[in-house]
């Protein structure tokens, strides 16, 4: 067995730093892959990977889709003040207009 | 603002659930993944045109992960001189804490822990590689295993180490 890493802060944020890397260095592929792994589709709608990203949240506050550009609806949805907040009720349901990885059906 | 794909959130998620580890007050990945995206969508902060999204919400999670600790700081007596020590008694424990379960995650592989220590001691890939005589493949597919090993983590619906 190696010796243990050093427990401090100092060594924390120096591996947090490195792993964080590591992760936004994941190609889209081996996302794909690991999902697969564990059981788990690619695609939006009912996905446990993406379920507890709360994007009708995110829509209902922000009026954007998958953090892109505002779409026309929204827009108006938000100007007269129609659902936005009912929809921010229901934080958990996912988002169609994402796009996604591949071999996601 | 650009779009963010599907494999951006989930990288985000992953972030999101690394740089939880060891936060004061029950501070969970999910608190700073949508406060990061709010602060971010709300033009809190404004990326850069020639940085990525997904590193630069990486940077936000980062710098609120700072703050909770500033303001745990705060909320301990006395301690106002030494805002966000690391030499913070609660902030080692948590460190502590928080490395012995990325130790966990990856007990099952000698040379990835290797990797953790040595990173831990400030090592660049290279000081590593020599002292622990990795070559530059075997260095690269330990990462890689790191890399499967810590989405696969993030990605998980219930948190593996609480």
């Amino acid at each position: 067995m190696s010796k243990p890493t050093v427990y401090s802060p100092e060594a924390l944020e120096r591996i947090l730093a490195a792993l964080e890397s590591e992760i936004i260095a994941a190609t889209d592929d081996e996302i794909a892959e690991v999902l697969k792994e564990l059981g788990m589709k690619p695609g939006m709608k009912g996905s446990a990977a993406t379920a507890d990203i709360r994007y009708r949240w995110i829509k209902a506050r922000y009026g954007i889709d998958a953090f892109g550009a505002r779409s026309q609806k929204d827009r108006a949805r938000s100007s007269d003040g129609d659902g936005a907040e009912a929809d921010a009720a229901d934080p958990r349901e996912g988002n169609a207009n994402i796009k996604p990885l591949p071999g996601a059906g | 603002m650009a779009s963010v794909s599907e494999a951006d959130l989930l990288r985000l998620k992953a972030l999101a659930r690394l740089h939880a580890r060891g936060l004061p007050g029950g501070i969970e990945w999910s608190d700073l993944f949508h406060e990061a995206l709010a602060r971010v969508l709300e033009g809190k902060r404004r990326k850069p045109e020639n940085v990525e999204m997904v590193p630069f919400v990486a940077e936000v999670m980062r710098s609120i992960r700072n703050e909770h600790w500033r303001r745990a700081q705060r909320e301990v007596p006395g301690a106002m001189d030494t805002i966000v020590s690391q030499e913070n008694p609660e902030r080692r424990l948590a460190a502590a804490q928080a490395l012995a379960a990325l130790d966990r995650l990856f007990a099952d592989d000698k040379l990835a822990l290797q990797i953790m220590a040595g990173l831990g001691v400030g090592l660049t890939p290279e000081e590593i590689r020599q002292r622990y005589g990795m070559t530059p493949t075997e260095y690269d597919s330990v990462r890689k295993r790191m890399r499967r090993k810590l989405l696969r983590d993030g990605f998980a619906w219930r948190p593996f180490d609480e």
